[in-house]
C-alpha cells in the first residue's frame, strides 16, 4: 500500500472516528445541544476540521485556538462566577 | 520551646536525614540524571519513614531521638563522602550559575517567556507560604481520621493505633509518617503542610523528567511541570495534609520510570520501588500498577547496557518493600487482615468497605467494577471536568480540579499531539487505562476525582507541546490565553473549600502558636486544656488536641455506654466529645442522659456528672 493510500485510508478513519464522537455526544443525549457547551462535542468538531483540513498548518492552528477559546468561555461561564464571588467576599470580609 | 530554636531543628534534622538519604542513594542511583532525581525521593522518604517507625515501634519518638538520629546519620555520610556533600552543598549555587550564562546568551523573546514563567512560578510559591503558613488543617478526612494518628504518636512517643470508630483509620498512614517530621522539633502543626508541598515539588520534577522521556524540550518540560503544579486539585492538596498529592506525585515518577533509559531490571526495579512507596500512602496505588506494568512491557525499548547486580541497591529497595508494606503488616496483626479494613484480600469483592465503611447505612453503593467505572467516567466528563459552580477543593468535591487550562486547553491540545503521535501510544493508553482500573475501584461520590490528579498529566504535557509548534501569531494568543488561565488558577487556589472570609481573618488574626481549624469550623467546644474523650464519626478529633497537642485526647471505640464510662474515669476525664453514632449507640446514650449519669454541655459535648 502507498503511503498516499495510506495516509487517506487514515484521514478517513479519523473523519470517521469524529463524526461518530459527534454522534454519540448527540445523540446519547448527554448534553444540552441547544448550548453547545459540551467539550467533547468541541473535541469531535475539532478533529474534523484537522482531519478535512489535510495538513494545512494555518487552518490547524486557527481551529485549534478556536476550539481553546470557546472551551475557556465555557469553562468561563461555570467558573468566573466563582472567582468574582471569591474575591467580592474577600473585599468584603476583609 | 522557641519557635525559632524549633525551626532551626527541624531544618537540621531535615538536612540530616536528607545526606543520609544521599548516601543510601549514591549506593543505588543508575546515571540516569532525571531518573537518579526521582530516585532519590523515593529513598530519601523511605529512610524518613522507616526511622519514625523505628523509633515509634520502641515507644522513643521524641524530638530529640529524631534529631539524634536524622544528625547522626548526615555526619556519618558526610564524613564517608565528604567530596559528594560538597557538591550537593554547591548544588543550588552551581544551578544559579548557569541560570545566570542562560540568561546572558537568551534572546529577548526567551527572556520575556522567562520571566512570566518565573513570575508564575514566584506567584504559585506565594500562594504555597499563604497557606502553610495562616491555615491550620481544618478540613474533612485529614481532621476526621488521617492526623489523630499522628497527633496520637506525638502526644505519646508511641506508633501506637488509635482506637478510632473510624474504620478508615486503618487505612496506611505512610504520609502522616513524613509529617511527624515537619512537627515533632516545633511540638506545633504550624508547618505540617510541608510535608504536602515537598511530593509538590517531587511532582513538577517528575513531570519534567516525563516530559523530557516522551522528546519535549528543557523549556517544554519545564512549562509542563509548572502547569502541572498550577492545577487546582494538586495545588490545592499540597497544603492541605491530604495524602492525595502523594499519590499524585509517584503516579508521576512511576510513568517517568516506565519511560526510562535503563535495562529491564532497572526500570522494573524503579517501578517496583515506586509502587511499594505509593502503597503506604494509599492501596489505591495497586491500580496503577498495572497500567506501569503494561507501558514498560510495549513500549519501543532502545537497547541498553544490563545493570549489575548490585547489594546496594537490593538492599534498598528491601527497605522501601519493609516501609511500603508495614501497614499491611500492622493491619495484619491488628486486625487479622492485611487488606483492612477491605473485607477481605480481594479489593472488588468488598468494595463497599474502601470509601463507604464509615457510612451507617449503605443503599448507595454500585454493584459492580463495570457500573462503577461508567458512573466515574461520566460524571468527569459529563460535569466534574467543567468544576461547575463550585470553588476549587481539595477533596475534588463535584469537581476534576483540572482548572481554567487543563480542560479548556489542554484537551484539545491532547488531541493534536495525539494525531501528531508525539507520545508512544503505549504511554497515552497505559495511562487511561490506569484510570479506568482507578475508576473501577472507587465508588462514585462527590469526591472520587481527587484520587485521580495525576491524570492531568496528560494535558499539561501535550499543552507545551503545542505552543511552541503553533506559528507565531496563534502562538501568541495561546500563550496569553494560558497565562491568563494559570493565573486564575492559582488565585483561585489562595482560598480552598469555599471558606468565608471572616473565617480567614480569624485564622489571620491569630497568633501563630495558637493557630488552630476552629478558626474555620463552629467555635471549639472546650474553654480550657482538660483532657477529653471522643467517640463516633465525622467530627474533628483531630481539631481537639490544640496546635500544640496539648490537650489528652482518648480515642475511643463505642462498645456500650459502660464501657465509655469506665475508660472516661481510667483515663481522668469528664468531658465526653460525640461524633455520629448509629442508632443504638445514641439511643445507649439517650438512656444514661435521661439517668442524669452525663449532663449536656452543647450539642457535641457530654459531661459525665460525678467526679472520675
Amino acid at each position: 500500500m502507498s503511503p498516499e493510500v495510506r495516509g487517506r485510508l487514515w484521514t478517513g478513519v479519523e473523519i470517521g472516528a469524529a463524526a461518530a464522537l459527534i454522534g454519540w455526544r448527540l445523540l446519547r443525549g448527554m448534553i444540552d445541544v441547544g448550548r453547545g457547551w459540551d467539550w467533547a462535542l468541541v473535541i469531535g468538531v475539532l478533529w474534523m476540521v484537522l482531519a478535512l483540513s489535510r495538513r494545512v498548518k494555518r487552518i490547524e492552528d486557527f481551529a485549534f485556538l478556536a476550539a481553546c477559546a470557546y472551551l475557556t468561555f465555557v469553562y468561563a461561564y461555570f467558573q468566573l462566577n466563582q472567582t468574582v464571588q471569591f474575591f467580592t467576599m474577600l473585599m468584603d470580609g476583609l | 520551646m522557641p519557635f525559632i530554636f524549633g525551626l532551626l531543628l527541624t531544618l537540621l534534622a531535615n538536612a540530616g536525614i536528607s545526606l543520609a538519604a544521599f548516601g543510601i542513594y549514591r549506593m543505588s542511583r543508575g546515571g540516569d540524571r532525571g531518573e537518579d532525581l526521582l530516585w532519590y525521593g523515593i529513598v530519601r522518604w523511605a529512610l524518613m519513614a522507616g526511622v519514625v517507625i523505628l523509633l515509634g515501634s520502641v515507644q522513643a519518638l521524641r524530638w530529640w531521638s529524631l534529631g539524634a538520629v536524622a544528625v547522626l546519620g548526615g555526619l556519618v555520610v558526610a564524613a564517608i563522602w565528604r567530596v559528594e556533600v560538597a557538591s550537593v552543598v554547591r548544588a543550588p549555587w552551581e544551578l544559579l550559575e548557569r541560570v545566570r550564562a542562560w540568561w546572558r546568551a537568551a534572546d529577548l523573546k526567551s527572556r520575556t517567556a522567562a520571566t512570566g514563567a518565573a513570575a508564575l512560578a514566584l506567584l504559585l510559591a506565594g500562594r504555597i507560604a499563604f497557606a502553610v503558613w495562616f491555615f491550620a488543617p481544618y478540613a474533612g478526612d485529614e481532621t476526621c481520621f488521617q492526623l489523630p494518628r499522628l497527633a496520637s504518636w506525638i502526644q505519646t512517643g508511641s506508633l501506637t493505633h488509635p482506637h478510632l470508630e473510624d474504620v478508615r483509620s486503618g487505612y496506611p498512614a505512610g504520609f502522616e509518617l513524613l509529617e511527624v517530621w515537619w512537627v515533632a522539633f516545633l511540638h506545633h502543626d504550624v508547618l505540617i503542610e510541608m510535608a504536602g508541598v515537598e511530593f509538590l515539588l517531587y511532582a513538577g520534577a517528575a513531570a519534567y523528567v516525563l516530559g523530557r522521556r516522551l522528546g519535549l524540550a528543557r523549556a517544554q518540560g519545564l512549562l509542563a511541570a509548572l502547569l502541572f503544579c498550577g492545577l487546582p486539585v494538586v495545588n490545592s492538596q499540597s497544603t492541605s495534609c491530604c495524602n492525595s498529592i502523594a499519590m499524585t506525585a509517584l503516579a508521576l515518577a512511576g510513568f517517568a520510570f516506565t519511560m526510562g533509559t535503563g535495562s529491564v531490571w532497572r526500570d522494573s526495579a524503579l517501578i517496583a520501588a515506586v509502587s511499594l512507596l505509593g502503597l503506604s500512602f494509599s492501596p489505591l496505588f495497586l491500580c496503577l500498577v498495572p497500567a506501569f506494568v503494561v507501558i514498560a512491557a510495549f513500549r519501543r525499548r532502545r537497547p541498553a547496557a544490563p545493570s549489575p547486580v548490585h547489594l546496594g541497591r537490593i538492599a534498598t529497595l528491601l527497605l522501601v518493600a519493609a516501609v511500603g508494606l508495614f501497614w499491611y503488616g500492622r493491619n495484619a496483626y491488628d486486625f487479622g487482615n492485611p487488606v483492612y479494613p477491605f473485607g477481605d484480600w480481594s479489593p472488588f469483592s468488598a468494595r463497599a468497605n474502601y470509601t463507604m465503611a464509615p457510612r451507617l447505612d449503605s443503599t448507595d453503593l454500585v454493584s459492580t467494577p463495570l457500573e462503577a467505572l461508567r458512573l466515574n467516567a461520566s460524571t468527569m466528563m459529563n460535569t466534574y471536568l467543567y468544576d461547575a459552580y463550585v470553588p476549587y477543593s481539595h477533596q475534588a468535591t463535584r469537581q476534576s480540579g483540572w482548572g481554567w487550562y487543563g480542560m479548556a486547553l489542554g484537551l484539545p491540545a491532547l488531541l493534536l499531539v495525539l494525531r501528531w503521535r508525539i507520545f508512544p501510544v503505549s504511554f497515552s493508553g497505559g495511562v487511561v487505562a490506569a484510570g479506568a482500573i482507578l475508576f473501577t475501584a472507587l465508588q462514585p461520590e462527590l469526591w472520587n476525582m481527587r484520587h485521580a490528579g495525576w491524570l492531568a498529566v496528560l494535558p499539561c504535557l501535550a499543552i507545551p507541546v503545542v505552543l511552541f509548534r503553533l506559528e507565531s501569531i496563534p502562538r501568541r494568543a495561546f500563550a496569553y490565553l494560558l497565562m491568563i488561565a494559570l493565573t486564575l488558577n492559582i488565585v483561585g487556589t489562595l482560598v480552598v473549600d469555599g471558606i468565608e472570609p471572616e473565617a480567614m481573618r480569624r485564622s489571620m488574626a491569630a497568633s501563630w502558636n495558637t493557630r488552630s481549624g476552629w478558626a474555620f469550623m463552629p467555635p471549639e467546644p472546650l474553654t480550657s486544656a482538660e483532657p477529653v474523650c471522643a467517640i463516633g464519626i465525622h467530627y474533628p478529633v483531630y481539631t481537639l488536641y490544640g496546635p500544640d497537642f496539648g490537650r489528652r485526647v482518648v480515642l475511643m471505640r463505642f462498645g456500650t455506654i459502660e464501657e465509655t464510662e469506665r475508660a472516661m474515669r481510667a483515663a481522668g476525664a469528664r468531658a465526653l466529645v460525640v461524633g455520629d453514632l448509629r442508632p443504638r449507640e445514641r439511643s445507649a446514650l439517650v438512656r444514661r442522659l435521661q439517668e442524669r449519669v452525663f449532663v449536656v454541655v452543647n450539642q457535641r459535648i457530654l459531661r459525665l456528672r460525678e467526679a472520675p
